[in-house]
């Protein structure tokens, strides 16, 4: 089974996909770079947040549905997935379209985020966009470093080294994005009109996000714990708690079908 | 009288010549039959006489009688086209009353008496979506005839029917004829061309050829 | 009988007023009048003053959420169904007419629903029907009233049209997809930047005082829909009803 995840994840690198990671990686960088000239900064840290903060926190689930969702959905709507039955248990198909979305998602944010980190750390400071400013801030060279251990969620891990705060923060945002595009993947099968199935995700996150600031749990909205740059630092293990409940949503949704495939339309 | 003229009517997509002046004559009180390979362009035609689909060249003249001067699509024509489209969470006559709203030519009583004239109960809670496919060919075959349409473009009208539904909805169509109804058709069966249609029109290599009528003993069709 | 296509609709109304009534929003205290929470709760977004997010979402589930029933509804529309309902109407343009005063009742009463909405619970809540404005002192009665009434349904309308042009030209409903995910995002100031494009140009943020501000929202929002009304009458003249 794992070569057939292979094939399919080298079936859907194509120079469409390469195209769309491209466009998101350039739109995200050079509306930073438009954006910073009217800004005075900290650090790199701080650019990096920038970086990260204006589209993506909003439109988060779009881009993960448009990875390999999209696609697939349509191979549900025409009813390709009916006539693999005849060739190979659906299940086994399903598994494998499913680890194939993961996998694909899961690397197009992980290097989409870990680019962003290499530019706004490596990149930026030798183009001089940014105008960095610490003083400020009231931060010197001495006590710059440990306010960055402060700042951000996630941002703890920079006691640890920049690498491995860059790959364990992009892995955390992969994870999600991943996440996202599992349980996707199934209200593609389980809604018939598809483009309620692949807006879904979109509109449950928006409204999500606006039901616990209104209730005032902000610290679990979303977008928070995916991109926390708007909030003072909050303990690692807090946004875990929406992360674990979609996790959740996912295994029950993974079950279901596993125990109902009758029951699923798009099956028949 | 002349209902619909095709003349000298080109059309490709992408690139690709489906008709090239294909010229048609179209009368009133007739059944005329479109046949030829899939793909050929049968769904085409039907498009460009509804006015969904605009030609290349030339052009497709409806009579005055049943499109007005700035109408985009004539009107008092009963269509199937492509795939049965319904509202998948609607029963079938849930779906066939939104359609009649449109116009408010006809009431409740008209439709389900048209669903029971093509097989269906029309007091069914089935929802669509459970519909066998021949049962929603029944829905599409209602919703063309449901507002007593009098020029019936029909695509493939027997696919997926049963064998007495098939003969049913030909002896339908047959009275519809007497009736003073212009029927256009197409089927890859054979039986329902020799069966049905006065004129045969054949779609090949992209031209639109009539096919001398046949003269051939039609069996009486049972109901 | 409550049937399982009203829920989303009952969750958007439910949304609505959590949004109207949410006592943890810090504009619940300054709120005096209703008006002042006419204000403040659909506040949206604002060039000059400060960004909240919880405003901005409301602005998002408000208004984009109307634009984005008619989207599903849109969408599912002009699939093979289409064809049908093309035919019972003697044009493209009768059928759009239709559509659009259909949608232009919808957007009314869900504005007219809206400021009842707000008007009942600021009641409730022991707000005061005095016509002034407290929160902000250069902006009239009447300026609020007007941005939300007239510009609201104009940018309603907009983000609608708009929406039905992505549908019938992009078979794909990944493009209607990303449509949605653009429109929600030129909503914010970074991005609409001089305001010149058609989203989030009703927001409350938007009022300086000056009628003039409002009546130019108004003339951009009025020249956005003959443009895209125009290019609806193109497409319908130029383009095949080619759905799928």
């Amino acid at each position: 089974m794992f070569g057939e995840v292979l094939f399919e994840v080298r079936k859907k690198l194509t120079p469409m996909f390469g195209l769309l990671w491209l466009l998101t990686l350039i739109a995200i960088i050079s509306f930073a770079i438009y954006k910073s000239q009217h800004y005075i900064l900290r650090d790199t840290l701080e650019y990096f947040s920038f970086v990260l903060n204006s589209a993506l926190p909003i439109i988060f689930p779009i881009i993960t549905v448009l990875v390999y969702v999209a696609t697939f959905s349509g191979e549900v709507h025409h009813r390709f997935l009916v006539y693999t039955r005849m060739r190979r248990p659906i299940l086994t198909t399903l598994y494998i379209k499913l680890l194939a979305n993961i996998i694909l998602t899961f690397l197009f944010f992980f290097s989409l985020i870990y680019i962003c980190f290499l530019f706004a750390y490596y990149i930026e400071p030798h183009i001089g966009i940014a105008k960095y400013e610490p003083a400020g801030f009231g931060l010197t060279k001495d006590n710059i470093e440990a306010d960055t251990y402060t700042r951000y969620t996630f941002t703890q891990l920079l006691q640890y080294g920049t690498i491995t705060y860059s790959i364990l923060y992009s892995f955390w945002v992969a994870m999600n994005a991943a996440l996202y595009a599992g349980i996707s993947f199934f209200l593609v099968l389980f809604i018939k009109n598809r483009f309620l199935a692949l807006s879904l995700p979109f509109i449950i996150y928006v409204i999500t996000i606006f039901t616990l600031i209104s209730l005032d749990l902000e610290i679990y909205r979303l977008n928070y714990v995916i991109f926390p740059f708007d909030r003072v630092q909050d303990p690692l293990w807090k946004p875990f708690i929406p992360f674990i409940i979609l996790l959740l949503i996912l295994l029950c949704f993974l079950l279901y079908v596993k125990r109902n495939p009758s029951k699923v339309d798009s099956f028949s | 009288m002349k209902l619909i003229e095709v003349q000298h009517v080109t059309k490709s997509f992408r690139g690709q010549v489906l008709l090239d002046q294909a010229n048609a004559t179209f009368e009133k009180g007739h059944i005329y039959g479109i046949t030829g390979p899939n793909g050929s362009g049968k769904s085409v035609l039907f498009k460009l006489i509804c006015g969904f689909i605009k030609p290349d060249q030339g052009e497709v003249i409806i009579h005055p009688n049943y499109r007005a001067k700035n109408a985009n699509f004539p009107s008092n024509f009963g269509i199937i086209i492509d795939r049965p489209g319904y509202l998948a969470g609607h029963t079938g006559f849930e779906n066939l009353k939104k359609w009649a709203e449109i116009q408010h030519k006809i009431s409740d009583q008209d439709i389900q008496h048209t669903m029971r004239i093509v097989g269906l109960d029309p007091f069914a809670r089935q929802k669509m979506k459970s519909y066998s496919l021949g049962m929603k060919q029944k829905i599409a075959l209602a919703q063309a005839i449901m507002e007593n349409q009098e020029v019936l473009i029909l695509d493939e009208p027997f696919n997926a029917l049963d064998i007495d539904s098939v003969n049913d909805i030909r002896s339908l169509l047959l009275d519809y004829k007497q009736e003073g109804k212009t029927i256009i058709l197409t089927s890859h069966n054979q039986e329902d061309i020799d069966l049905l249609c006065d004129q045969v029109y054949q779609i090949r290599n992209k031209k639109l050829e009539l096919v001398a009528p046949k003269v051939v003993t039609k069996p009486k069709v049972t109901v | 009988m409550w049937q399982k296509s009203y829920y989303p609709y009952v969750g958007y109304v439910l949304l609505c007023i959590l949004g109207i009534a949410n006592p943890f929003h810090i504009s619940w205290i300054n709120s005096v009048t209703i008006w002042d929470t006419l204000f403040l709760r659909f506040y949206g977004v604002s060039v000059q003053g400060g960004f909240s997010l919880l405003s901005f979402l409301f602005y998002v589930v408000v208004f984009m959420g109307l634009v984005y029933f008619f989207q599903v509804y849109i969408t599912d529309y002009l699939s093979g169904r289409f064809y049908y309902a093309a035919i019972r109407n003697r044009s493209l343009y009768r059928l759009f007419t239709r559509l659009g005063i259909r949608v232009g009742v919808w957007a009314i009463t869900l504005l007219v629903g809206l400021f009842l909405l707000t008007t009942l619970i600021g009641l409730a809540s022991g707000q005061s029907l005095e016509p002034k404005l407290t929160v902000k002192a250069d902006v009239g009665l009447y300026q609020v009233l007007y941005q939300f009434l007239i510009n609201g349904w104009l940018q309603s309308m907009s983000g609608m049209i708009l929406v039905f042009i992505s549908a019938w030209l992009f078979k794909d409903v990944s493009y209607s997809l990303v449509i949605l995910g653009l429109l929600v995002l030129a909503i914010l100031p970074m991005f609409n930047v001089g305001s010149w494009l058609p989203a989030g140009l009703n927001s409350m943020g938007y009022i300086s005082g000056q009628w003039k501000d409002l009546i130019q929202i108004t003339a951009k929002l009025v020249g956005y829909l003959i443009i895209e009304i125009s290019v609806v009458i193109y497409i319908f003249k130029k383009k095949d009803i080619a759905l799928y």
